[in-house]
């Protein structure tokens, strides 16, 4: 069981609206609006845990766009069970509202 | 003064002798232009201007175009004697680095551009890292799609491989950190990082996100170790180090001089030169072998 803080909360919450669909590091970062440091940090604990798995993306995607390949994350299925659970419970509920509103109107 | 050889002999494998000597005029004009003046590598400046017309002449340009290549940076207007298509070439160069506008400027102009850019970038190591980036950025943008249209395969090869080795290059900062982290799994988080850099415009945005990345590296580090010993193996270690520390007879205060002592030799191994990273790399690699 990995140590579960809000934030990493956020970013299960995130990963959890579709959990089929690969994620990337920035693109988290952009869409929780949490810090490279934080992120990747929760990443790889989760990724140690067995909640998320790991692959570089297919390089023809990322030639075919002329960029450097991306470390993509999956939820696994025992993730994607314990994500559902911990963003449903309501201590979870409350405090991501306020942590929301904190992020998206910049209060630090 | 004549040409330098690569110049004079790619110019001289396929244009009659007659431009030869034109060249070899224009190329006079260019070297006295730049007399005394330097290229951020220290290289006398008219090295430039003969790189831009050996590229040109090693496509096969007619002489207008490589006496442009070589006149292309001259103070003030092209004399007349060099003719119109020349001043034309060069007038429509600065008119395009002043307009960013590809679409009004003449084939000629952007392959003249495009050879300037390609000898720029051969030599970009001189200028500054952020003026290495967006230069190289522009160039995938813009200036490679170009070089495309106009079937100058080489060319826009070339473009791409020297502006993506500057764009994925690890910024010093966050190699020296990930020193931190196990090496089994290191080159795998710092290419990561190193690719997300790359996709982030602004200069501000990637320094947060090494600056974040900096900050959170020992949590990091300690998260990714636990997967390769025990939790207890770790307290156990760490328990070793502090008996070593005790047995050597320190009281607190000599424990703190030490400290201390430690954060001054890194300081000044790092205040040194770019190998200062690698020299404390591989005092804590001897250090962890023992």
């Amino acid at each position: 069981m990995p140590r579960m803080t809000l934030q990493t909360g956020l970013i299960l919450d995130e990963l959890v609206k579709s959990p089929a669909e690969p994620r990337y590091g920035l693109d988290l970062m952009h869409a929780v609006g949490l810090k490279s440091g934080t992120v990747y940090q929760i990443l790889a604990r989760l990724e140690k845990a067995g909640w998320l798995t790991s692959e570089w993306e297919d390089p023809a995607v990322h030639e075919a766009e002329g960029r450097p390949r991306r470390r993509m994350y999956r939820l696994t299925p025992e993730g994607a069970e314990q994500a559902r659970r911990v963003v449903s419970q309501p201590g979870y509920r409350h405090q991501s509202v306020r942590a929301r509103r904190l992020l998206t109107e910049g209060g630090f | 003064m004549t040409m330098p050889d690569p110049l004079a002999a790619a110019v001289s494998s396929y244009l009659p002798a007659e431009d030869v000597r034109f060249l070899e005029q224009a190329y006079r004009f260019a070297a006295e232009s730049h007399q005394g003046q330097v290229r951020k590598s220290g290289d006398p400046y008219i090295t430039h201007p003969v790189a831009v017309a050996t590229i040109l002449a090693e496509q096969r340009c007619g002489k207008d175009l490589v006496g442009a290549g070589l006149l292309h940076d001259t103070a003030g207007p092209v004399p007349e004697r060099f003719g119109a298509p020349i001043a034309d070439l060069v007038a429509g160069l600065v008119r395009l680095e002043d307009s960013h506008d590809i679409e009004s400027a003449s084939d000629g102009v952007l392959r003249l551009k495009l050879a300037d850019r390609l000898h720029n970038l051969r030599t970009i190591a001189h200028v500054l890292p952020a003026r290495q980036r967006a230069k190289s950025a522009e160039t995938l943008r813009i200036l490679v799609p170009v070089a495309e249209r106009l079937d100058l395969t080489d060319v826009s090869r070339e473009l791409s491989a020297l502006a993506s080795g500057v764009l994925r290059r690890t910024p010093r900062v966050l190699a020296a950190a990930a020193i931190l982290l196990p090496k089994s799994v290191r080159s795998r988080w710092v290419a990561e990082w190193t690719g997300e850099l790359a996709a982030l415009p602004t200069r501000r945005g990637r320094a947060g996100f090494v600056a974040g990345l900096t900050i959170a590296m020992p949590g990091l580090a300690r998260t990714l170790r636990r997967t390769e010993r025990s939790g207890g193996n770790y307290v156990l270690s760490a328990g070793a180090i502090a008996a070593t520390f005790l047995n050597t007879g320190l009281t607190w205060p000599a424990a703190v001089v030490a400290v201390a002592a430690l954060a001054g030799l890194a300081a000044v191994l790092f205040a040194g030169d770019g190998t200062a990273a690698k020299r404390l790399r591989a005092l804590i690699e001897a250090w962890r072998r023992r």
